[in-house]
């Protein structure tokens, strides 16, 4: 069926407002588009003859030419695969600290035994806890495998979303993320703080979680930040 | 759009932009015209590809637009090209002469029109 002027111009307007064009802006090209289908019709051509019989890729095309066309800059999504990256490396990290907390590998111990006279003798032996030395070689490892596989999150998705302006954003993001690293691993640490001196005996049920989800949280939203500021809001037409 | 793939089409999509501020070179000029224009210089560009230059052009602020009530009807939007649009047209048509003249030279040398 061939489609009336009123047929273009609402499946215009329709993929207009899908694409997420201004209201006004859409509506001034409707009409720019009925006047010179009414002047086609006038002249006995119909609007297939005059615009080719797709006016959904038409009205697209003439969108995107003129530069409505919102680009989306995928902020969640990049918060998501930071996030993704992240999670990894620091549970990695959580338990390298609780190896080193809980002296889970320290061979230090007490022993009881009890003299002829009936006495208790307690034997203290102090070794060094090797989670200490674990703790501060792993650390810097979570941290290493965490801007590597950041990265990689973060670029996978941009590009499986075909998202505009990639480079930009993983230049920032490389030369950012130390410095989000820090930031998330400090929070971490003022976490741990928190936990050991108001916290109290219910310490490691608040630490572990919320210093997980600090970590993740502050690594999510520094991915976000820098890919907010290298791919800023283009809606702008003429 | 459906994609023209004759020769003639894929020519004028290299040098549409060049036509129509061309066209509206001459006197200010809404999109239907243009399109009538160009069918009788013999260049179809019925699958409403010039929207989408039209668009073009405007990002690039080569045009300027003046919108004018018809009768009763829809206001048409009329084109003219900008101040950039003209040193553009003049360029291109500068460089579309250059460049006719050198496929000229290959695919019609004088030796050819000799014999």
């Amino acid at each position: 069926m061939t489609p009336t002027v009123d047929d273009a111009i609402h499946t215009a307007m329709e993929t207009w407002r899908r694409l997420g064009v201004e209201q006004a802006t859409a509506e001034e090209m409707a009409e720019e588009l009925a006047a010179d289908l009414t002047a086609a019709s006038s002249d006995g051509r119909s609007v297939a003859d005059y615009m080719g019989g797709d006016v959904e890729a038409l009205a697209t095309s003439w969108a995107d030419e003129r530069g409505l066309v919102p680009v989306r800059r995928h902020l969640k999504e990049t918060a998501v695969a930071a996030a993704q990256g992240v999670t990894l490396p620091a549970l990695a990290a959580l338990a390298f600290w609780y190896v080193n907390w809980s002296h889970l590998l320290d061979p230090s111990g007490t022993s009881m035994t009890t003299t002829l006279d009936g006495n208790a003798e307690w034997e203290i032996r102090r070794f060094p806890n090797p989670g200490v030395p674990l703790m501060w070689v792993g650390l810097p490892l979570c941290v290493v495998a965490a801007f590597f596989l950041i990265r990689r999150a973060v670029r996978g998705t941009l590009q499986h979303h075909h998202a505009p302006v990639i480079e930009a954003t993983m230049q920032a993001l490389t030369k950012t993320l130390p410095v989000i690293l820090a930031a998330a691993a400090l929070l971490a640490v003022g976490i741990g703080y928190f936990g050991d001196y108001l916290v109290g005996y219910f310490q490691l049920l608040f630490t572990i979680p919320m210093a997980l989800a600090g970590m993740i949280g502050a690594v999510a939203a520094g991915a976000a930040w820098v890919r907010n500021r290298t791919c800023p809001p283009e809606t702008a037409g003429s | 759009m459906e994609e023209t793939s004759t020769p003639r089409a894929q020519w004028l999509r290299g040098v549409l932009d060049m036509c129509l501020l061309a066209l509206m070179a001459e006197a200010p000029v809404y999109g239907y015209e243009m399109t009538v224009r160009l069918a009788k210089a013999g260049l179809d560009v019925a699958d409403g590809s010039i929207y989408p230059a039209l668009a073009r052009l405007r990002k690039r602020e080569l045009v300027t637009v003046e919108r004018r009530s018809g009768d009763g009807g829809p206001a048409r939007t009329y084109y003219t090209p900008s101040e950039a649009g003209m040193r553009m047209l003049r360029s291109s048509s500068r460089d579309w002469g250059e460049f006719a003249a050198s496929i000229h030279t290959i695919i019609d040398p004088p030796a050819r029109e000799e014999s």
